[in-house]
């Protein structure tokens, strides 16, 4: 199993290290960080950068999409998933 | 890996260890069922308790004058806390049986399109937005016209043991076949015909559920201007924003939905001086042309591709949704309005309510479908929202927790409307026809305007309010130079009208008018003032419409794949989505289903919504009980008939309720209640007449009253024999004790995330370890949190 080095890098620069005493601030950022990428999430923003972390990892061999690329093509496949909506 | 666990062994107590469910890898994938009082959670399950009845004893005995709303919010909040600690847990550990090491569809498909494993918060947040709707808002205000006790009892306790039951079911049954639909699970489950029989239905219900949900949208926007232009208005704002997000800045969701709804708050404004202006004319539309107008919409939104309208609008509606939502909990919550309905009306006795006809059994169980118990979530609970689920126990928290948000936003709906003035509410939601005869023919030739009608004709009702008097609209508003004043009878209608920006009020039925002079009632107490009152109004206008049109959308589109693969077994070209000619084809028979209903029911002499809401009443419960069905008969072939109460009860309610109202509707000789009755007396009148106008009325209620009737007739047979289909395989399955499952094959997890929305200290450091040691595909690279859509 390969170690995640991408999430290990990111959480350094949000997790306090231990022992290191952690300011209202600094926890209080990493609340705002949180809340923005489920925000993110919640709104379909991050698909595209999740897409590209992912074919960066899965297919290291050839470049992604561009955004413009990725949202049309995303656009192209939810003409035919639409999700149903309730009264 | 297990040399790195071994490695940091400090971090769990050995307690914590034991507790801990490891795949074969040695990665931590779930947490075993455990549960352990402490003083401090016992004194606080005693103190929701406590509070919880104290709720319900203020609301359903002590009564009195003065029951404040409040006691709505405290008793659903109790309740529902309650059932989901201990009745959802009990599912939970009976039937369900969760296995965290067994991987989701999620996990195990994950191609980062539909099937994704989505983080708990996000999907909560997307399955509840799915499910909630405009049906909420809407039934609770049609049915207080029984008063406010009997909606809330089925509205809070119907959600426990009904509504929130199937949803979290019907999820997880899906979940557990791969995110497979209603139609499909039914075909596996009770055969063929029994599955293709109940897909069939489900369609044609749909149809009626988007014909009612429309009718309300026409209602609350005929003969008013200001309404027209700003909803009108979202159509160019959302083509804006989705060429926007096309060809300017792909991708930037939250910027473009936070223009666009900020456009939309200046159109809400604007609209007033629009409508005065010499354009307000044009924008005064009758209710036929708004339903040619919703037709046209609906057809172009489900041909279009979804850039266009569908997706952009989509954002918007979910920012107004949880925008109004939070609104008008902060509303109830400060304002503290006081309950101006009496606890139970004598309409919950006697057939002769003017909103709706029919006593209280079976009809309130079916006039508040949304909010207690709705079939249409299991088209949710088995479409998008089982692919994303990260962990099978996450289950009770989105499908059970999910519906008792949407349940409380009933109880909020129905908070606002019990705290206007009753004369105000029956004014507002009597059809024209029942409200002369109400006020008799001397008083509609003589009197000089349709709020004199009103006054007379509520007053005639032969109800009282909260105070045991009887009903006199009475409005609180300002006069001419600021002071407050109250204002009565025919005089408070028409300041009503004028203080929303209105041209009248007087039999705006459909219950969506009713909560938005509700809401604006208790808005501009905290916000505005006077001057708000209108922009409130039409704020709820707005996003009931909003809800409205993304429903109608949305499920024409739905609708119209699903047509396209019933006629491509036949004709396999109809299953090529890029084909236009059949897109079409498809749709416009979607759109005609519908819009031929919506039509009739607007034009209905006798008020479109007392005729045809019983029938999406119906429908949507009928739709329930197949689902409830379902979850029965899987729950049988799980082998867990010990647990079969558990969807029984539900299902054994909802039949009895949906079959003694169709049976009403069909057979009673009350002719405020059954279609035949009605057809019967239309047909003799007829002959009597000379006047071509009273004939032709006549004839519209024949024909409509034969088209509800024989719809009726179909509904009950056709769900009668998927009960019996459903009822043979339960037989074969307790005989031959055959537990064979339709459930996919099991597969190794190797994911880890809490199961609670609230991580508990032992699932934090779960998630801490799974970071380190867990599959990268699987670990959000960016964030603490896993995934979006």
């Amino acid at each position: 199993m390969v170690m995640p080095m991408v999430s290990a890098n990111r959480k350094q620069s949000v997790d306090p290290k231990p022992g290191e005493s952690a300011g209202v601030l600094l926890r209080f950022r990493i609340r705002l960080a949180h809340a923005r990428a489920l925000w993110r999430d919640f709104t379909g923003e991050s698909a595209y950068d999740r897409y590209v972390e992912r074919h960066r990892r899965d297919h290291p061999d050839h470049e992604p999409m561009s955004a413009r690329e990725w949202w049309r093509a995303k656009a192209d496949f939810d003409d035919a998933n639409v999700q149903a909506r309730c009264c | 890996m297990n040399t790195q666990i071994q490695t940091a062994p400090s971090r769990y107590t050995p307690e914590e260890e034991r507790l801990i469910i490891r795949n074969s890898h040695g990665v931590p994938v779930g947490i075993k069922p455990h549960q352990k009082w402490t003083p401090r959670s016992i004194a606080l399950w005693a103190v929701i308790t406590a509070l919880g009845v104290l709720g319900w004893w203020m609301l359903a005995i002590a009564r009195g004058e003065r029951v404040n709303t409040i006691w709505f919010i405290v008793t659903a909040v109790c309740t529902y806390a309650i059932g989901y600690r201990f009745y959802a847990l009990y599912i939970q550990r009976t039937i369900m049986q969760p296995d965290d090491s067994n991987a989701t569809p999620a996990e195990r498909i994950n191609n980062g399109r539909d099937f994704d494993p989505t983080h708990r918060v996000v999907l909560y947040g997307h399955h509840f937005a799915a499910i909630a709707g405009a049906g909420p808002l809407v039934g609770p205000v049609l049915a207080a016209q029984m008063g406010y006790l009997p909606g809330t009892l089925w509205i809070i306790l119907g959600v426990v043991v009904a509504g929130a039951v199937q949803d979290m079911l019907v999820l997880f049954f899906s979940m557990r076949r791969g995110g497979r639909s209603l139609g499909q699970m039914a075909t596996d489950e009770i055969g063929r015909i029994g599955g293709t029989v109940a897909t069939i239905v489900v369609l044609v219900m749909l149809m009626i559920v988007l014909a009612v949900l429309a009718m309300v949208c026409v209602n609350a926007l005929a003969e008013s201007p200001w309404g027209v232009f700003s909803v009108g208005c979202t159509i160019p704002i959302a083509v804006c924003m989705g060429l926007w997000l096309r060809f300017i800045q792909p991708g930037r969701i939250t910027l473009v939905s936070i223009v666009g709804f900020l456009i939309l708050i200046g159109v809400i404004i604007g609209g007033r001086w629009v409508a005065e202006s010499s354009l307000g004319e044009h924008l005064h539309l009758s209710p036929t042309t708004l339903v040619w107008c919703m037709i046209i919409y609906g057809f172009l939104a489900a041909v279009l591709p979804v850039w266009v309208l569908l997706t952009p609008r989509d954002y918007l509606s979910t920012f107004m949704k949880v925008g109004t939502i939070v609104v008008l909990a902060a509303g109830i919550i400060i304002v503290r309005p006081v309950v101006e309905m009496a606890a139970v009306s004598e309409f919950a006795l006697n057939t002769e309510g003017p909103v709706f006809a029919g006593k209280l059994f079976p009809f309130l169980f079916i006039t508040i479908a949304c909010g207690a118990l709705s079939g249409m979530h299991a088209t949710v609970s088995s479409g998008t929202s089982p692919k994303m689920i990260q962990k099978e126990s996450q289950v009770r928290m989105i499908g059970y927790a999910g519906m008792l948000m949407e349940s409380f936003v009933a109880i909020m709906a129905l908070a606002a409307a019990v705290s206007l003035s009753p004369g105000i509410y029956f004014s507002m939601n009597t059809s024209a026809a029942t409200m002369d005869s109400l006020a008799g023919p001397t008083v509609v030739a003589s009197a000089s305007s349709r709020e004199e009608v009103a006054t007379e004709a509520v007053g005639n009702l032969g109800v009282t309010d909260a105070h045991g008097e009887s009903l006199e609209p009475t409005w609180d508003s300002w006069d001419e130079n600021g002071d407050p004043k109250t204002y009565k009878g025919e005089e408070a209608l028409k300041q009503v009208a004028s203080d929303v920006g209105e041209p009248s009020i007087i039999s705006r039925t459909g219950g969506a008018p009713t909560l938005s002079v509700g809401m604006s009632h208790i808005l501009h107490q905290i916000g505005g003032g006077r001057t708000m009152m209108g922009f409130w109004y039409h704020f709820a206008i707005m996003f009931e419409a909003l809800f409205i049109l993304s429903a109608v959308d949305a499920v024409t589109r739905v609708a119209r794949f699903q047509l396209g693969d019933a006629l491509g077994n036949v004709w396999h070209r109809f299953r090529d989505p890029s084909w236009h000619v059949g897109a079409w084809a498809t749709t416009g028979v979607v759109v005609a289903a519908w819009g031929s209903l919506l039509l009739m029911g607007v034009t209905d002499p006798r008020g479109g919504i007392q005729t045809l809401y019983p029938l999406f009443g119906i429908a949507n419960q009928l739709i329930a009980a197949i689902a409830l069905l379902l979850c029965l008969v899987m729950t049988v072939r799980k082998g867990h008939l010990r647990y079969a109460w558990i969807p029984a009860i539900p299902l054994v309610f909802d039949t009895v309720v949906t079959f003694t109202a169709s049976w009403q509707k069909i057979f009673s000789t009350d002719a405020r209640v059954g279609y035949f009755q009605q057809w019967r007396n239309a047909r003799e009148l007829v002959t009597t007449l000379s006047d071509p106008e009273a004939i032709a009325v006549q004839r519209a209620i024949i024909r409509n009253t034969m088209i509800q009737g024989t719809l009726s007739i179909a509904f009950l047979v056709m769900v009668a024999f998927v009960m019996v289909c459903a009822c043979v395989t339960m037989v074969k399955t307790v005989r031959t004790r055959d537990t064979t499952t339709s459930e996919d094959p099991y597969q190794e997890s190797n994911f880890y995330a809490p199961g609670q929305m609230i991580a508990s200290a032992l699932e934090k450091k779960l998630v801490k370890e799974y970071e380190e040691v867990g599959d990268p595909a699987l670990i959000p690279g960016r964030s603490p949190a896993r995934t979006g859509h």
